[in-house]
This record gives C-alpha cells, sequence and structure tokens, in this order.
C-alpha cells in the first residue's frame, strides 16, 4: 500500500506538471493578445491519508492575475479620454474654418469691404470704385456663408460619429450580455472563465471610452453595467440605445433607451463630448459669428439708407439682403446697377463721398451692442476663445492619454505575460516532471526488487 | 508610446521651422494671435489711408497749380492796368488791351472750369458740371457760378479729415468782377473806372496768395500724418513679424534636441526588444 501511495503522488505531480506546463503554453500563446491576463496555476500539498505522509500535489486552480483596482481607475479615466479627445478634434476643425491669422479670413474680409467704402469716398462718380465695393460686399457675404456651412458640417459630422458610436455601444451590450450568461455557467461549473472574464473586460473598457459607465459585479460572475443611471446590461439582457432624430435639433439624434424611450444621460465619454460639442459649444461659437454679421448687415444697410446714389436722388435702399450670417448677400439690384450704390451724403451732390465715408467709419465705431466693441476687437475675441479651447481640450487629451498609457502598464506589470517569467516557469515545471519521472522509476526498481525476492 | 510623444514634438518642431511660423493657428499661442489679427487688419487699414493721403497730396498739388495759374492771369492784368493809365493813351489803344484782357478772362474761365480725375476742382460737390458760366461766351458781362460750397473731403485717418478743394465761388468770383470791370473800363475808356479796376484786381491777387498759404498748410498737415502712418505701419509690421514667426536659431537648437530625443526612445526600445531570456536557455 505504502508504494502505491508513492505511485499516487507521483502520478499526480507528473499531472500537476503536464498541467502547469499547459497552462505556460496558454500564457505564452496569448502574449500579444489584447486584454489577456495570464493564468497561474495554484498548487497544494493534498493532506495525509492514514499513513501519516502527505498524498501528492493537487491543482488547487487556475488563477487570473489582474488587479481590479486598476481596471477601476482605467475606467475612470477612460471616459474622460474619450471625452477630450472628441472636444479637441471638433474645436480644431472649427478652428481651421476661421484660418486666423491669415489673409483669406474673415478678418481681411471685412478690412476689404470698409476698405473699398473708403476708396468710393474718394472718387465717387467712377464706376471701377463702385463695382469694387460691390466686389469687396460679395467676398465678405461668401466668407460668412461658407463658415456658417463649415460649422454646420462640423455638427453634422459630430452626429454622424454619435450615431456610429451608439451602434457600437448596442453591439458591446450584446456581447457583454452574451458572455454574462456564459461566464455564469461556466463558472457554476467551478471553473473560472478566465478567458470570457478577459474578453468582458476588454469590451468594457472599451466602452468606458465611449460613455460613462457604472459597472456592478455580481457573485455568480456577471456584471451590470449602467449608464446615466439606467441600466444597459443586466445579466444576459440588454437594454439598447434609440436613435431618434430630433425636428427641433437640426434633425440630430437624440438618445432615448429601448424599453421606454426615455433620453440617455451620458455626460462623458465619447460620446457625451460629442452630444456637448454638437449641441452646446459649436452652437454658441456659431451664434456668436452670427450676431457679428448681423450687426454688420444691420448697421450697412441703415447708413447706405440714408446715403444717396450717383442720380443724387434715390435713397432708402439696402445694401444687403438675408437674414444672418447663413444667408447674406448683396442686394441683386446694386450689382446689376452700380450707380445705386449710396456713396453720396447729400441730394443732388455727385461729387460728395461722405456717404461711403459714414459707411467706412462703422469699423471704427464699438457698434456691437453687447459689450460696446468694435467688429474686429469682437470677432478677435471670438477667434481668442476658441483658439483657448483648443489649446486647452489639447493639453488636457495629451495629458489623459498619458495618465492611460501609465495606468495600462502598470496593468500589464500585474496582467501582462513576461515571456521571461513563463521560460522560467516553464523549466521549472519540466524539472519537476523530469523529477517525478525518476521518482518512478526508483519506485519501479524498488518493486522489480521487491518481486525478484519472490 | 513614448516614441509616439516624441515623434509628434519632433514633428511640430520641424513644422515650425519649415514654415518660419510660430503661430499659425489660434492655439498655438492665442494671446499673441489675438494682437497680430488686430495688427494686421490696423495695417490693411492704413495701407488704404496712405493711398488716400497721395491722392489727396496729387489734388492738391493740382488746386495749387490752378490757383497759381489764375495768379498769374491777375498779375498780367495788374500789369496792363499800369499800362492803360498812362495819359498817353487815346481810346483804339485802350480798346486793343480791352481785347487782351477778354483774353484774360476767358483763360480765368479755363482755369475755372478745370477738371481732375473726372471732378470740376471748383465744382464743390457738383462735380459734373462746368461751374463757371459767362452769359455771353467770348465777351462775358457777368459770370454765373453753378457750383456749390461742398468741401471735398478725404478721410486721413479714424474721423480725421482734410479738404482738398477750394471754394470756388469765393476764389474767383471777385476775379472775375474786376477783369470784367476793367475791361469795360478800358472800351469806355474811362480812366477812374481803370483805376478802381486795378485796385480790386491787386486786392484779388492777395486772395490767391492766401489760397496758395491755406494750400501749403495743408500739404504740410498731410506730411506729417503720413509719416506718421508710414511709422505705424513700420511698428505694426515689426509686432506681426514678432508675434508669429519663429525664432529660428532657437528653434533649430530645439529640432536638434527632439531629434536626439527621438533617436534615444527608438534605441532604448531597441534594445528592450531584443533582450530575452531564451538568448540565454539552452
Amino acid at each position: 500500500m505504502a508504494i502505491s501511495v508513492g505511485l499516487n503522488s507521483v502520478t499526480r505531480a507528473l499531472l500537476a506538471q503536464q498541467q502547469a506546463m499547459d497552462a505556460v503554453a496558454h500564457n505564452v500563446s496569448n502574449v500579444n493578445t489584447p486584454g489577456y491576463s495570464r493564468q497561474v496555476v495554484r498548487l497544494a500539498a493534498v493532506g495525509p491519508g492514514d499513513t501519516g505522509v502527505g498524498n501528492g500535489v493537487q491543482i488547487e486552480g487556475i488563477e487570473r492575475i489582474r488587479d481590479m483596482f486598476v481596471d477601476f481607475q482605467m475606467r475612470a479615466e477612460a471616459h474622460a479620454a474619450g471625452e477630450y479627445g472628441a472636444r479637441a478634434s471638433s474645436l480644431q476643425m472649427a478652428e481651421l474654418a476661421l484660418g486666423e491669422p491669415g489673409d483669406t479670413g474673415l478678418m481681411a474680409a471685412m478690412d476689404g469691404f470698409f476698405n473699398a467704402w473708403r476708396d468710393l469716398a474718394n472718387s465717387p462718380g467712377e464706376s471701377a470704385s463702385r463695382s469694387a465695393v460691390v466686389q469687396a460686399g460679395e467676398t465678405l457675404a461668401f466668407s460668412a456663408r461658407r463658415l456658417a456651412r463649415t460649422f454646420t458640417d462640423i455638427r453634422t459630422d459630430a452626429d454622424t460619429r454619435i450615431a456610429s458610436a451608439v451602434n457600437e455601444v448596442n453591439a458591446i451590450g450584446r456581447e457583454v450580455a452574451a458572455l454574462n450568461q456564459r461566464i455564469i455557467i461556466v463558472r457554476a461549473t467551478g471553473d473560472p472563465a478566465a478567458d470570457l472574464t478577459d474578453q468582458r473586460d476588454l469590451a468594457l473598457d472599451r466602452l468606458s471610452q465611449l460613455s460613462d459607465i457604472r459597472v456592478m459585479q455580481h457573485d455568480d460572475g456577471h456584471v451590470d453595467v449602467f449608464v446615466g443611471g439606467r441600466a444597459l446590461v443586466q445579466g444576459n439582457r440588454v437594454n439598447e440605445m434609440v436613435p431618434v432624430r430630433n425636428p427641433a435639433n437640426s434633425d440630430y439624434i437624440d438618445l432615448t433607451w429601448a424599453s421606454d424611450g426615455a433620453p440617455v444621460k451620458i455626460a462623458s465619454g465619447e460620446i457625451g463630448g460629442l452630444l456637448q460639442q454638437r449641441d452646446v459649444d459649436l452652437p454658441a461659437r456659431f451664434a456668436d459669428l452670427d450676431t457679428l454679421i448681423t450687426q454688420i448687415m444691420t448697421d450697412v444697410n441703415t447708413v447706405h439708407a440714408t446715403g444717396f446714389a450717383l442720380d443724387g436722388v434715390t435713397t432708402g435702399l439696402s445694401f444687403f439682403t438675408g437674414t444672418g450670417i447663413a444667408d447674406i448677400a448683396v442686394d441683386g439690384a446694386l450689382a446689376a446697377d452700380l450707380r445705386l450704390l449710396a456713396a453720396g451724403g447729400a441730394a443732388a451732390a455727385p461729387g460728395d463721398g461722405s456717404g461711403a465715408t459714414a459707411i467706412a467709419r462703422l469699423q471704427e465705431a464699438a457698434n456691437l451692442t453687447a459689450g460696446n466693441e468694435t467688429y474686429g476687437a469682437f470677432y478677435s475675441g471670438v477667434t481668442t476663445r476658441l483658439g483657448v479651447a483648443v489649446r486647452d481640450a489639447k493639453r488636457l487629451a495629451e495629458s489623459q492619454a498619458l495618465t492611460i498609457s501609465h495606468l495600462e502598464q502598470l496593468r500589464q506589470s500585474v496582467a501582462g505575460v513576461n515571456l521571461d517569467e513563463e521560460m522560467v516557469n516553464m523549466v521549472q515545471f519540466q524539472r519537476g516532471y523530469q523529477a517525478a519521472s525518476q521518482v518512478i522509476q526508483k519506485i519501479n526498481e524498488m518493486l522489480d526488487e521487491l518481486f525478484r525476492m519472490v | 508610446m513614448h516614441i509616439q510623444t516624441s515623434s509628434t514634438r519632433l514633428n511640430e518642431t520641424q513644422e515650425r521651422v519649415a514654415s518660419g511660423k510660430r503661430v499659425q493657428r489660434s492655439s498655438d499661442d492665442p494671446f499673441a494671435a489675438n494682437r497680430s489679427i488686430q495688427a494686421r487688419s490696423d495695417r490693411n487699414v492704413i495701407e488704404q489711408r496712405v493711398r488716400t493721403i497721395n491722392l489727396a497730396q496729387s489734388e492738391l498739388a493740382v488746386t495749387e497749380s490752378a490757383v497759381t495759374s489764375l495768379s498769374n492771369v491777375l498779375t498780367r492784368a495788374q500789369a496792363l492796368s499800369v499800362q492803360a493809365d498812362s495819359a498817353g493813351l487815346d481810346a483804339s489803344a485802350r480798346n486793343q488791351i480791352a481785347a487782351e484782357v477778354d483774353e484774360l478772362i476767358n483763360e480765368a474761365l479755363q482755369v475755372g472750369n478745370s477738371s481732375h480725375g473726372g471732378r470740376r476742382i471748383f465744382g464743390g460737390h457738383q462735380a459734373d458740371t462746368a461751374p463757371f458760366v459767362p452769359d455771353v461766351p467770348g465777351m462775358p458781362t457777368t459770370v454765373t457760378y453753378q457750383g456749390d460750397a461742398g468741401l471735398v473731403l478725404r478721410e486721413i485717418g479714424d474721423s480725421e479729415q482734410i479738404a482738398v478743394n477750394l471754394d470756388g465761388d469765393a476764389l474767383f468770383d471777385g476775379a472775375f468782377t474786376s477783369l470784367i470791370a476793367f475791361r469795360d473800363g478800358l472800351r469806355a475808356n474811362d480812366r477812374t473806372a481803370i483805376n478802381a479796376a486795378a485796385t480790386a484786381i491787386g486786392a484779388e491777387i492777395e486772395v490767391t496768395l492766401q489760397a496758395r498759404g491755406d494750400i501749403g498748410a495743408r500739404v504740410r498737415r498731410l506730411d506729417i500724418v503720413s509719416e506718421r502712418l508710414q511709422g505705424d505701419d513700420e511698428r505694426l509690421r515689426g509686432l506681426v513679424a514678432e508675434l508669429e514667426e519663429v525664432d529660428l536659431t532657437s528653434e533649430v537648437v530645439e529640432l536638434q534636441m527632439r531629434d536626439m530625443a527621438f533617436q534615444a526612445a527608438l534605441s532604448a526600445t531597441g534594445r528592450s526588444l531584443n533582450m530575452s531570456l531564451l538568448d540565454y536557455l539552452r
């Protein structure tokens, strides 16, 4: 009996070392798998039976080496990274659209416009000067309209990205729900379901970039995922997010829950950042530009109406048509008949250019009703605020990326597969196997001795 | 990750060196960009003001030249009046002088009705119509002024204006009246009338002198403003350059440093990738 107990022990040893080797093989195979946590075999001695000597080794379990706290921190930082990244990229597009400082932006167009009126004041009878004014007006109008279109395009781009991000959120939700199901089943059999859990964690990492989430772990292995206080995933069920077009918001999408149509509250993450840009930040900056252009249109039209055309009689005409930055244009009647341009300041005075001077002086006066600034100072302020916002967003995004990178390194140092370590383990288990088989050989020789005696 | 950061920083420096610009977008340095945007705009306006000043200077030169012509006419008439006053002249001699005075009147009319850049320079705001109309062409008894007293203003600064014309009526009315009176006096062989007209002509010459002095003062003012604007423009150009452009020397040094850092990051990564226990196990 004693000998067979010995044999049992080493047999167990052989099996244990083999299984341990399998674990090493698994780790090594997955050295490059994203989200993989290395698995470690826990060996334990088997307690003594009747003989007083222990009964060998057994594998108590396969442990998944993972630092839950780092995971938690990672998800806490990931949504900020997503949000800052989205904000930086959208604001940068807006800044490119403005193109300041430069010669082709709105500032240069405004300068050109008022300068054209100054030149007209110097030669009110000359058709070349009149033509130049209409040209400059059209350039200004075109720059304004183009800016309006670009801002709308950036918002629409954000909307498209939100839609595709929501698709991804739903897909991840379904994946997590399915994994939850399988994990529960597998864990019920005693298997810790390490690989499935790794997959689920990877999915949750990506999800936490898209939106701010709260993850609740349950004892049977499944997780619930909450967004804005509502459950996205509960066990094996998904409550998907449904995009609904909102005609009150330029037909951009609102996010609602499939179960009851209630609005989804996403505060952060890529989706949160994009929503903020699309619905709050960009419209506010655009509104500033609209205020500027509308003020210019109103002021110019008011002064122009008091001026006199070349015939010295016609007055009361407007220069610009349209309601604001989106549709500003030079009145077609003026473009068609340049003599109608009101350069004159008094009736029947063809040599008087004071009407044109009055329009040019609008550039020098503090006309903006809010804040008492000139057009140029106001516009420069808008540009500067945008520049500061871009710079800050870029810095935040960069520093957040650094944080994430450090956390990732921390995670890798705990959970990542270190090939050198695995090589050492491999040698270890190989030697263990060799030693166990040596013992079997010796026990065999002892049995031979015994049988020879008989 | 550090390779990426080093690479990005290296690219940024390369871009700055290649473009020569430190501030290409507002976010590169928002407060410098703010000042630069305003400075550029100020320069655009100054450029137009300089154009205006150049125009005003040429217009004042033309006006001055016309006033000089009028002055010459009156001076000639004055010389004739001295001649005509001598006791030894008879009616027919005086008639001949009258014929020359008619020519002088016509010349004065030409000067009064002259144009520059499509504008009648002595018409005030009535730029298209000849301001001085003789009742009888060739031998007028009166000249009517059809222009107005409008000032032709040139804006040389923010709400800063200068007139480039003179009141045609004020300048020429007395001249025509005195010249016509002189001619009428000559035809009538009336020495008293001739004397009276001569005095009046003398006074008109004074008027032209004053007008020329007035124009001279305006030209000097323009010179001062022009100089000031040139100085402003130069200063603003320097400001924009200082704000936007790169200091090439320090930027190239930075480029080399970042290049070194990038190489170091690559080298360190390469080395660490190469090390493995597998090399040491049999």
